[in-house]
Parts: structure tokens; C-alpha cells; sequence
């Protein structure tokens, strides 16, 4: 029993992460930003795994170090993992791919390029994503410009823009 | 130790394979190309790691043995993998926000005018491209001039659909 629950524990972290990010912005949503909600979920989840590979610890007849390790391997897989679901929430919130493939989704008989532009055009996209944007203090508008106000994104966007060039040996996609 | 050891050994010789492929030409599509190099790199390597354990033996670390250690070590270099591809996507694509806040950044101290990024960033930079790779991943299909689902893009769209719906969300997002 304890090694299917050790081989499995960031699986069951995972679904705790999940039951609970998914429970407190259903029920909690007055109190909780999503972004909250995630980081919750993934520290409950976390305390699950904890709980289980500290069950084993006591339990397991294998030596400490070995222990150690695979906890370690336990952490890592549950914490890509939580990566992973906190990628597709934001894929479902931010992604363009998906809005449009919701759009179409939504329509019965399919959409010509002006009907998706339509209903999701670059104008509606960047006034989402400075209001994003001003609304978590990267950015302030002053006399009708922009400035950078805190430079997190900044530096987000230029460590991306770094692995762009390692991975695909550009800056951009229209290099 | 074994399982961390060689489930790290997988990874590494999986990006090794992708970082190669990369460099002779980049593939037509990206996603699905590095999801093949991943799956086969343990659909081979956990199969080789299983019938020579008894024999590969690195910085006296011995192969995983039993079945459970395998279980583990698949799990591992799948969650690696899930969590390499979707950064890869972060990568394969401009995010409208990241250039947004590097333009603004360019213009340093003077600020950047509203208008600019309106006019730099159109439909043809921010919309039109996601189309393509749409129909690119057959996900989207052309009928005469009207885009369709395919199979896949409707499976991906209900996907997308029931979890918003689950989370009581009702802004397009996007």
C-alpha cells in the first residue's frame, strides 16, 4: 500500500492542488484573485505530498539517502506538475490560440477572417493586456504615455527573449 | 538516486536530440515535433535502462530495478516534459503583453505614445499568425473562406469550455 501511495503522491498532490484551486474560486472567489487561488492550491497540494512522503519515511525499510532522493524526484514531478496546470489556466485566461478556437467553438456554422476579427482583434487584445498590465502596476500611463513602473515583466520578457535566441536563435517570431 | 539520476539522464538526452534538430531546421510544427523526440526518448531509453540494469552502472549509480522505480521515473520525465513543452510554447510565439512591455521599455524615459503600439501591433502581428498556426496544428480547417474545428481544435475548445465553466468564469479572457 505505502509504495503505490509513494509512486503515486505527486498525482495525489496534484488532485488536491486541483480540488482545491477549482473549490475556492468557485466558493472563495470574493476573497481569492486566481492567481491566488493557484498559488493556494499548489501549497495545499504541496502539504499533501509532504504528508504522504513523510508516511513513507517512516514507514520504508530503504536507507535515508535513498529516501531522500526519491522524495526529491516526488517534489520535482509535482511541482512541474503544478507548473503544467498553472500553464493551462493561464492558456484558457490569456492565450489567443484558445480564444479563437473558443470563438469558433461558439459559432454554429464556423467564421470567415472578418467575422473572428470581429469578435477578437488586436485592438480588443491590447486594451486587455494594458489594463493587465496598469492594474498590476507594470505599467502607469502618464499625459497619454506609457512608462515602465516595475520592471518584473521587464525582466520576464527579457529572459524569454534570451532562451528565444539560445533555443530558436531569434528574438522573435518574425526575425 | 537511480531514478533521479536517470530520469534527469532521459530529460537531458531528450533536449540534447531537440537542441540538434533545432539546429539543422526548425520544424513545420514545433509542438508536436518535441512531443515525438520526448515520447520516444523514453519509449527507447526506459526499455534499455530496464533489460541492461544490471549492467549500466554511471558514477556508481546503478539503473533503476523494480517496476515501481520505473513508475516513478516515467512519471518524472513525463511531468518534465508537460512542463518543458509548455514553456516551449512561451517561446514559439511573441506574447503580446512581453513585446508590449519591451516597446515601452525601448522608449525609455520619454514614455511610449498610446497610439504606437496600436499601430505596431495590428491584426496581422497579433491575430492573423495565431490563425495559421491553427490550421498549421489541425486544429482549424479552411471550408471555402469559413474556418471550422476540426476533430482535435473541438475536443481542445470543450476542454477549455467545461474548465471555464467549472471555474463560474464569464469574461472571453483572452
Amino acid at each position: 500500500m505505502i509504495i503505490y501511495l509513494h509512486t503515486l503522491s505527486a498525482i495525489i498532490g496534484l488532485t488536491i492542488n486541483v480540488i482545491c484551486q477549482v473549490c475556492i474560486c468557485r466558493y472563495i472567489n470574493r476573497k481569492f484573485s486566481l492567481l491566488k487561488s493557484v498559488y493556494t492550491g499548489f501549497v495545499l497540494g504541496l502539504c499533501g505530498l509532504i504528508l504522504t512522503e513523510l508516511y513513507y519515511l517512516y514507514q520504508s525499510p530503504l536507507p535515508l539517502r535513498e529516501k531522500i532522493c526519491f522524495i526529491l524526484v516526488n517534489v520535482i514531478t509535482y511541482s512541474a506538475l503544478g507548473y503544467g496546470y498553472f500553464h493551462f489556466i493561464n492558456l484558457g485566461e490569456t492565450a489567443r490560440r484558445i480564444r479563437i478556437l473558443r470563438e469558433l467553438y461558439n459559432s454554429q456554422n464556423g467564421l470567415s477572417l472578418e467575422g473572428i476579427l470581429t469578435k477578437y482583434n488586436a485592438q480588443k487584445i491590447l486594451s486587455r493586456r494594458m489594463n493587465r498590465l496598469l492594474n498590476n502596476n507594470q505599467v502607469v500611463c502618464r499625459n497619454g504615455r506609457y512608462y515602465i513602473n516595475n520592471p518584473t515583466m521587464l525582466i520576464m520578457a527579457k529572459i524569454i527573449v534570451a532562451m528565444k535566441l539560445i533555443v530558436l536563435g531569434k528574438k522573435s517570431e518574425f526575425n | 538516486m537511480s531514478v533521479l539520476f536517470y530520469g534527469f539522464c532521459l530529460v537531458f538526452i531528450a533536449l540534447f536530440i531537440h537542441f540538434s534538430v533545432w539546429k539543422i531546421r526548425l520544424p513545420h510544427n514545433q509542438t508536436k515535433t518535441l512531443l515525438g523526440i520526448f515520447s520516444a526518448t523514453l519509449a527507447i531509453g526506459g526499455p534499455i535502462l530496464w533489460k541492461y540494469s544490471a549492467d549500466i552502472r554511471f558514477f556508481g549509480i546503478t539503473a533503476p530495478a523494480t517496476i515501481h522505480e520505473y513508475l516513478i521515473l516515467c512519471i518524472f520525465f513525463v511531468s518534465l516534459t508537460l512542463a518543458y513543452v509548455t514553456t516551449y510554447s512561451a517561446l514559439e510565439v511573441d506574447s503580446p503583453s512581453l513585446v508590449m512591455v519591451m516597446e515601452i521599455a525601448k522608449a525609455g524615459s520619454k514614455g511610449l505614445d498610446k497610439n504606437v503600439l496600436s499601430q505596431k501591433l495590428n491584426n496581422d502581428i497579433l491575430v492573423i499568425p495565431r490563425i495559421k498556426d491553427l490550421v498549421i496544428g489541425n486544429l482549424v480547417y479552411l471550408d471555402g473562406n469559413i474556418y471550422k474545428l476540426t476533430e482535435k481544435g473541438l475536443f481542445i475548445a470543450r476542454l477549455f469550455a467545461a474548465y471555464r465553466k467549472l471555474m463560474e468564469k464569464t469574461e472571453k479572457g483572452g
